[in-house]
């Protein structure tokens, strides 16, 4: 029963991990209807420019902080203007050209990093937190674990607020229902895609900065990250933030379940099974946005 | 070669040239490159990408559906292939490793197209990018198939490359022929019409009876063809499958290949598949910076230039042919109508449709509230009101997009509502759209033959693989959508365009519900935007309509039109019938008037809503 | 010139759809006019265009109390001064009744809170039903009480000049009165005000001016007063001479 609840927890930690990449598309994928296919990539810089930092640098945990997210937000901006805006403008919705634009760009971006860091795995970099934990009735909930729910209950808390409360918040969401209507009320559509994919990149880095004191990395990872990001949202529902936390939380926990009970071999499968799951019973997953019209 | 019967992308002549420098480059590359087994597997291994980058053309290029994950076909075929090969001897020719790889890639295009072809595209890419990462690691784990080392041929004792050497080359160049004219076969048929149709929108399919997941799935079949084919080659001439052969960058890197050298296209993929791997392979900066090279090269294809290197190539020569004033030739130029409706035989007398008390919500608007409607076949029948008064709801709930809240709609004694609308075209209901619905890229005339495919009386596969009876149904489907065409007033170097001004679009719309052999035709405003002369022949097009029997129903705003040509017509407000009867009936009703005109503004009469008779 | 929208030799289309040739029109300050003509002559395709949305396939002039707006899109044309309630009434279906009044206010968000409150107050007294529905849905009103959501939403941006595409399509007569009122009330303050109402005689009953748009092309024009109906009905209804002149416009190239 003890190693039930550790792989629980162990199972929201890394849903939590999930999660801040899954809300990363939310984000974008609300204002622009844009799927970004970058976003593992985005984390995986984030990831490298600490360790750069860090281990290299020899720079202190809140100087990597400072520039790490400011540089990733950059990476994400370049990516809207070069890479989605063209399109956008042009009134491409849905299909096939922003997939396969983004899609370039996290290879150019993989590329880059592989270039300069070489393949093989880094080692994580060091965490301002110990490995042990608290003790909670048997379960050992590790700090560093809390550390990564955390994060991701504060994004999370910081987006609803921001939201729900905020002018730039509520354009958001209004672009994001009918860009038309919005751009009629004096919001510009081209600025909120901006804005979209600047909190994107700031969610990504911030994810990366969680990840990076926790395990291994590689420039490959972020394929992997993107895909875990996509399940997640699968499993959800897109377009919410309820969603994105759900189906990512949902994910994890059964991934560890599944280790735990199954083995680790073909743990990969289990978040497809869910899927496919889920896709068979609730096609447009757990939460689902509004219901689109045909003709 | 003998003139096709199939109708052919743009300038076929730049693809035949394109395939014809392929074809010879391919015969002539082992006497530049070099001739020893190295050299030779590195061109195998080129040829086993085009293979496959062949296959993803049919599914991402024909039918515009975002599958991303061919090396997951590739890898199982590859894994599969090998396995057997491994353990049975059988198993170890060219031919069997094929087959076994053809098998097991339809397999498993199969199963996950059943159930990721409900869902929206979008997840079909997310979800076939997934496979791709998936095959690698889930083999990579499986003792049996070798774990992460692979299965390699070579220490089978049984083992043996026949052929081999520059003839085993050879044979793989001749099966990438093969595999083109298996494209071009599917592309140029009624087959490849109904992916175009797939590929442009979905709803324009199910208007002319094509189901969409119908031809979503084939699609995924026959793109598992040539995967499965390039996995059983590849094993067969590198003697080795493993994780790394199937990474998920390859699948990336074929999507590159087929983008880039011009999806959709017969020759493109081939050749944009060859070069980027050939310049990977020979040419070591490209290797180094493979990943920027080619993903630099996907944004610019995706932002500037969607029709890939064949495009441009396209382009290029068009203005040389301006240049030297000539017109490109452009294929599939129809012969001169037929003098009367081909298949016109008498046909059984066509039932009633009638639409009992329908009722149907938006949210908190109330669009339709308690219609009922008859049309009779012969009839043209008008539905007109002012804005917002829920005619075109009532259109497209009859012809089966919008589910209706109560009531019922019945052709005689069948009832046609909530069943897809698919199947009502197939019912025997034509209909045009308020915006023009066309196909992307093709010229005019195939909107209308995918309208006459519709009645085709030979099958699919038929069709594809040119048995006489699939030719003369072609032939038929070409006469009937030249001869609807031409009811419709257009001319044949108006079906030759590429780009159609507004009237004929509108025009091509109703050839193409006509050519559905219909027993109701829908015109959803088809009047709007139309000159004078085109209204003219557009009023033409429902008398013949009207004359063959056809009942026809029409949503317009434009009231002198409709008073014309309308036998019937009922008037709509608020969703509501207030009036119904003749032209002259309605007109003098001053229920009508009011809700029009606003006349007698200043007295405030209660509304009448008047029974239909 | 000040005190004028003055919109001149406006094309617009969609994609290869020319539908607007040559409309003309000029909307003063204190003023309501009317925008007549059946459907598919353009009226919605020319409002949209003033707006700032789909002119990218003209060509326009719009020029705001004397300033040169026509290079500007949507939202620029909105903190210019010019609101277009479209026709649908496409508001935020998932936003609450006050977050959309509230959203219609976002050129003038560093007003401050106070201004911004002042404004909405004024949007529920001429709309009482807003006020008592402000935290409901937007989509689950009705057809009227959309329309005033949509409406209140454009007033919110204290707009100088105020286009209402059909903004009476699919309500009752009751309501049709109701919101003719307001905008009297609202003219009277100063507000400029372009309507298209299908109603030929009741548009012609509310407002100062008409334009009947016909083909693409404006075709007639007057004072209210003194107008004579039928020539107008006719226009509209397409069965003058005049106007089954279609008039053939000059065909899009390909982009």
């Amino acid at each position: 029963m003890q190693l039930f609840f550790s792989a629980l927890v162990a199972g929201v930690a890394v849903g939590s991990l999930y999660g801040l990449i899954g809300i990363g598309y939310t984000v974008i994928f609300n204002a622009t209807r844009v799927f970004n296919l970058a976003q593992g990539d985005l984390a995986m810089v984030a990831i490298m420019a600490s360790y750069f930092a860090q281990d290299v640098l020899h720079w202190d945990e809140f100087l990597t902080f400072i520039t790490v997210i400011p540089f990733v937000v950059l990476v994400a901006l370049i990516e809207e203007r070069a890479v989605v805006n063209p399109l956008l403008r042009r009134g491409e919705r849905g299909g096939i050209a922003w997939f396969i634009s983004t899609l370039g760009f996290s290879l150019v971006i993989e590329t880059i990093v592989s270039l300069l860091f070489g393949t093989h795995a880094i080692v994580a970099i060091p965490s301002p937190f110990p490995v042990s934990g608290f003790n909670v009735g048997g379960t050992i909930l590790g700090y560093r674990q809390m550390f990564v729910v955390g994060t991701f209950v504060v994004v999370v808390v910081a987006l609803e607020l921001f939201y729900g409360r905020t002018w730039l918040g509520r354009a958001m969401r209004a672009t994001a229902q009918d860009r038309d209507a919005s751009s009629l009320t004096g919001i510009s559509p081209s600025t909120m895609s901006m804005l979209a994919f600047a909190l994107g990149g700031l969610v990504a880095a911030i994810a990366g900065l969680a990840i990076a004191p926790l395990t291994f990395s590689n420039p490959a990872v972020g394929l992997n990250y993107t895909l875990k990001g996509f399940l997640a949202l699968a499993i959800g529902g897109f377009g919410s933030i309820r969603g994105a936390i759900a189906g990512a939380l949902l994910l994890g926990v059964c991934e560890q379940l599944w280790d735990l009970y199954i083995g680790s071999n073909f743990e990969i499968v289990a978040g497809l099974a869910v899927l496919l799951a889920v896709l068979l019973t609730r096609p447009e997953g757990l939460f689902r946005t509004t219901v689109a019209r045909v003709v | 070669m003998r003139a096709p019967t199939g109708s052919l992308p743009r300038a076929l002549t730049i693809e035949r040239a394109g395939l014809l420098l392929l074809l010879v480059l391919g015969i002539v590359m082992p006497y530049l490159a070099g001739q020893d087994i190295f050299e030779l597997g590195q061109l195998e291994y080129i040829l086993a990408l085009a293979m496959m980058a062949a296959g993803l053309n049919i599914v991402l290029g024909f039918a515009g559906q975002l599958f991303l994950g061919p090396t997951g076909l590739f890898g199982i075929s590859g894994y599969m292939a090998a396995y057997l090969a491994l353990h049975y001897q059988i198993a170890q020719s060219l031919l069997a490793m094929c087959i076994v790889g053809v098998v097991a890639a339809l397999v498993l295009a199969g199963l996950v197209a059943l159930p990721a072809l409900r869902i929206s595209q979008f997840y079909l890419g997310m979800i076939t990018l997934f496979l791709a990462l998936m095959i690698p690691a889930v083999f990579s784990r499986i003792n049996a198939f070798g774990a992460s080392t692979g299965i390699s041929l070579v220490v089978s004792p049984t083992f043996l490359q026949h052929p081999s050497g520059i003839a085993l080359y050879e044979v793989g160049v001749a099966i990438l022929l093969v595999i083109a004219a298996y494209s071009w076969l599917i592309r140029s048929s009624r087959l490849g019409r109904q992916l175009a149709t797939i590929k442009s929108d979905d709803v324009l399919a199910t208007s002319v009876g094509i189901s969409p997941y119908r031809a979503k799935l084939t699609s995924f079949l026959l793109a598992a063809v040539p995967c499965g084919i390039a996995g059983g080659y590849y094993v067969y001439t590198q003697q080795l499958m493993s994780p790394g052969s199937v990474s998920a960058t390859l699948s990336i890197n074929v999507l590159a290949g087929v983008v880039i050298g011009g999806s959709g296209t017969i020759a493109g993929p081939i050749v944009g598949m060859s070069l980027l791997t050939g310049a990977s392979q020979y040419l070591g900066v490209f290797h180094t910076y493979q990943g920027i090279i080619f993903g630099l090269l996907l944004i610019v294809v995706a932002v500037a230039m969607p029709e890939g290197l064949i495009g441009v190539a396209h382009r290029l020569t068009d203005r040389v042919r301006e240049a030297l004033g000539r017109r490109r030739p452009v294929p599939g130029a129809p012969p001169a109508a037929p003098e009367r409706a081909p298949d016109g035989a008498a046909r059984p007398p066509r039932p009633a449709l009638v639409a009992t008390d329908v009722r149907k919500a938006f949210g908190g608007v109330q669009a339709l509230d308690g219609v009922s409607i008859t049309l009779r076949p012969g009839q043209v029948h008008a539905v007109v009101g002012p804005n917002g008064s829920g005619k075109t709801t009532l259109l497209n709930l009859i012809s089966g997009y919008y589910l209706l809240d109560s009531g019922e709609i019945r052709i005689g004694d069948t009832r046609i509502d909530h069943q897809p609308p698919e199947r009502t075209a197939r019912a025997g209901i034509g209909r045009t759209f308020q915006t023009p619905k066309l196909l992307l890229n093709e010229p005019a005339f195939e909107n209308v033959l995918a309208g006459a495919d519709h009645a085709a009386g030979a099958s699919l596969w038929q069709a594809v693989c040119r048995t006489p009876k699939g030719r003369a149904a072609d032939r038929a489907a070409r006469a009937r959508a030249r001869w609807c065409a031409d009811a419709v007033g257009l001319r044949p170097e108006d079906l030759d365009k590429h780009v159609i001004p507004h009237g004929h679009q509108r025009l091509l719309e109703v050839a193409r519900a006509l050519a559905t052999r219909p027993d109701y035709i829908f015109l959803d405003e088809p009047a709007a935007g139309l000159s004078i002369a085109e209204v003219a022949e557009l009023k033409r097009a429902v008398e013949v309509a009207r004359a063959d029997g056809i009942g026809v129903l029409i949503v317009e705003h434009n009231l002198p039109i409709v008073f014309e040509i309308a036998e019937q017509v009922t008037v709509l407000h608020q969703g509501k019938v207030i009036a119904h009867g003749t032209p002259a009936e309605v007109s003098a009703d001053a229920e009508v008037a009011r809700v029009y005109l606003g006349r007698d503004y200043g007295t405030r009469a209660t509304t009448k809503v008047v029974e239909p008779s | 010139m000040s005190g004028q929208l003055e919109v001149a030799s406006l094309s617009a289309g969609y994609g290869r759809l020319p539908v607007v040739f040559d409309a003309t029109f000029v909307v003063h300050a204190g003023e309501m006019v009317a925008l007549l003509g059946r459907n598919g002559a353009g009226k919605t395709t020319a409002l949209l265009a003033v707006a700032g949305l789909r002119y990218g396939y003209g060509s326009r002039t719009v020029r705001v109390d004397g300033i040169d707006a026509s290079q500007r899109s949507a939202h620029a044309i909105v903190a210019a001064g010019v609101n277009l309630v479209p026709e649908g009434r496409r508001i935020f279906r998932d936003m609450t009744v006050e977050e959309n009044l509230r959203l219609g206010a976002f050129v003038r968000r560093r007003a401050g809170r106070g201004s911004v409150n002042a404004d909405l107050s004024r949007v529920h007294e001429l709309f009482p039903a807003l006020a008592a529905a402000r935290g409901k849905r937007a989509g689950e009103l009705s057809g009227g009480q959309q329309q005033m959501v949509a409406i209140g939403q454009a007033l919110m941006s204290k707009p100088k000049y105020l286009l209402l595409d059909e903004p009476m399509a699919g309500l009752a007569p009751v309501l049709v009165d109701e919101i003719y009122e307001r905008l009297h009330v609202l003219v009277g303050e100063g507000l400029g005000v372009l309507i298209v109402d299908q109603s030929v005689e009741r548009a012609v009953a509310h407002s100062d001016r008409y334009y009947v748009l016909d083909a693409g092309r404006t075709v007639r024009a007057g004072a209210c007063k003194a107008a004579a109906l039928e020539p107008i009905e006719q226009i509209v209804l397409g069965t003058s001479a005049l106007g089954t002149r279609h008039l053939e416009g000059p065909a899009l190239a390909e982009n």
